[in-house]
């Protein structure tokens, strides 16, 4: 695992809003493994800041509640470089100003996207004031947990 | 019967979910109504039964753009109560942590969401297609901000390093002086932020504003002085709801404030910008008289000029903190719960951020007040919106509607913190 390049997981949302901390957890729980070339940020301020954020990573692993209206807890999982990210699927009205598909759209027309880019949608059901994810959002979360950290020692173990 | 109707149901670019109704009749504008829709956050109840000390923290949470505002509201009542006052190196920390808030926010809402409008584009991201080199260097300048806010704050969003009293821990001073070449590009680059403003074509709308804002004797207004206006408020905080009151409409669900004796008011860049020109360094003062602003500013569009003007001075503020740093022994002072009522009122980037609190012999808090800044523009808003539809009724619908978000967009208006968000509809009947 030493011989990795950085990896960026990076975890949006807010903790206060129910499923909108999706992100959040499943960025401090991939922390707590304290996994080799791995840093973790959880919460930045608006979209501009990812870019600010994965400037010298060299792959990037980005996770946020979706509202899509699909069931709660689906998993969206794209290819941020050969996919295009659905806009409505992140909300435009979350404490992001600039959102995340509107900052991935950003970081691509400036140039400034890092070589990869994985984005992970976790399709919420309550965003009202209060704690605690949805049964079947956390399900989602620990499932999501698992194929990151499965992705990256998957990386580790090609040398990558 | 002429009838018309403008409708944008989800209004971009603002922070929050709001909805905007104009209604038109007969060629005349009959309504207009600033609505907003997210549910109230409930953030005064939160507090209460909570530590004195939690408050910094806790209503930080209200807002991901502007949190230190928050905090400094909240930290100054709560000293207030306590009957401490912060000085030195520890206010001078308070004040730097501010200055990277206002570099932050200001260039985000300068380029990333305001100047799309005056140029045409849809969105930044358009715009970025045709001056990719401004939007890197608006991009850098936020995150000197933003590194600025990370340092002392402790990290980017929410801070944790601010306690009543002071700082959990304080840099040292060579971690500052790390950021002055960074903070001199970020001078230069908000002088030229100055310049390229000035150049934008700005719609025809003028009003009578009254402008509150604090005023000091000595310094730009931050975390402290009296408020006052060009109306004659000359108040200090503590008789703030003497002064102003705050009603419930139905269209909103954050209520609306009101200079008692007279109705709307402006807070903000603007009216900051308008009482205190004196107050701004002399490169500030001489990069507006540059482009054309005059001591006094009452065109709302120009607002973006007047942000970057700010831009210069939170920019050159910094730089002057930093160099007169000395670290202090301790981070804080020490601060005792005492039983009584306290007000705290800074100067949030979108305009004065008043708090109350009642706390008891234990610090435990009784009840909470807070009023953000866009709660308090609202009014404003709406007769910007009346004002500017009344005199550009002929115009199509499409550049109609463009322009009356733009009018919204001058405030910067953070919906969330009001309650707190924006869609736009004009109706033509």
């Amino acid at each position: 695992m030493t011989s990795i390049h950085p990896i960026l997981v990076i975890g949006i949302g807010n903790d206060y809003r129910r499923d909108d901390a999706v992100g959040l957890y499943v960025a401090r729980k991939i922390r707590e493994k304290d996994l080799d070339g791995v840093k973790v940020i959880d919460g930045i301020s608006d979209g501009t800041s990812l870019i600010d954020a994965w400037e010298h990573a060299a792959r990037v692993y980005f996770i946020d509640g979706t509202i899509s209206g699909s069931l709660a807890g689906k998993i969206f999982r794209f290819d941020g470089l050969n996919e295009t990210i659905p806009h409505e699927l992140f909300p435009p009205f979350s404490t992001h100003a600039i959102n995340v598909a509107d900052a991935v759209r950003l970081a691509e027309t400036l140039g400034q996207f890092p070589p990869s880019l994985i984005i992970f949608g976790i399709e919420g059901k309550n965003f009202e004031a209060g704690y605690g994810l949805a049964e079947a959002v956390q399900s989602a979360a620990e499932e999501v947990i698992g194929r990151i950290i499965r992705e990256i020692e998957e990386l580790g173990r090609n040398g990558h | 019967m002429k009838s018309k109707s403008i409708k944008v149901d989800y209004l971009a670019r603002v922070e929050g979910e709001g909805r905007l109704l104009v209604k038109i009749k007969n060629n005349k504008v009959s309504d207009v109504k600033f609505n907003i829709i997210e549910p109230p956050r409930f953030f005064e109840a939160f507090l209460r039964g909570r530590r004195f000390t939690e408050a910094p923290d806790i209503t930080a949470r209200i807002c991901g753009i502007c949190p230190v505002a928050y905090q400094m509201s909240s930290l100054h009542a709560m000293e207030s109560i306590c009957g401490k006052k912060v000085t030195g190196p520890l206010r001078d920390l308070r004040r730097l942590l501010y200055c990277g808030e206002y570099i932050e926010s200001h260039a985000l809402h300068i380029y990333l969401l305001h100047a799309p409008d005056f140029l045409g584009y849809e969105d930044a991201i358009q715009m970025a297609k045709d001056h990719p080199e401004l939007v890197k260097k608006a991009l850098r300048l936020k995150k000197i901000g933003n590194d600025l806010m990370i340092l002392l704050g402790g990290r980017e969003i929410h801070p944790i390093n601010v306690k009543v009293g002071g700082f959990y821990k304080v840099p040292t001073k060579k971690q500052l002086e790390e950021h002055i070449e960074p903070l001199k590009w970020a001078l230069e680059f908000a002088l030229e932020t100055v310049k390229v403003t000035a150049t934008l074509p700005f719609p025809d709308l003028e009003r009578d504003y009254e402008f509150v804002s604090l005023h000091h004797p000595e310094e730009y207004p931050l975390c402290e002085g009296k408020l006052v206006s060009n109306k004659g408020v000359d108040i200090t905080i503590d008789d703030f709801l003497k002064c102003f009151e705050e009603e419930h409409v139905e269209h909103s669900t954050s209520l609306h404030a009101r200079v008692k004796a007279r109705g709307d008011y402006l807070v903000g860049p603007m009216a900051r910008y308008n009482n205190n020109f004196d107050r701004l360094p002399a490169v500030a003062r001489k990069a507006a008289k540059e482009a054309g602003l005059e001591k006094s500013c009452s065109n709302p569009f120009k607002s973006i000029i007047v942000r970057a003007v700010e831009t210069a001075f939170a920019c050159h503020e910094a730089l002057r903190l930093i160099k007169k740093y000395e670290m202090p022994d301790k981070p804080y002072v020490e601060v005792k719960p005492r039983q009584g009522t306290g007000h705290g009122c800074t100067e949030a980037p979108r305009g004065i951020l008043y708090h109350r609190y009642k706390i008891d012999s234990n610090g435990v808090i009784q009840d909470a007040r807070i009023i953000p800044p866009t709660s308090q523009n609202q009014k404003s808003i709406e007769a910007d919106l009346l004002r500017f539809v009344e005199k550009n009724i002929e115009l199509p619908h499409d550049k109609l509607t463009w322009q009356c978000e733009q009018v919204v967009r001058n405030y910067d208006p953070c919906i969330s913190c009001s309650c707190h968000f924006l869609k736009l509809k004009i109706e033509r009947e």
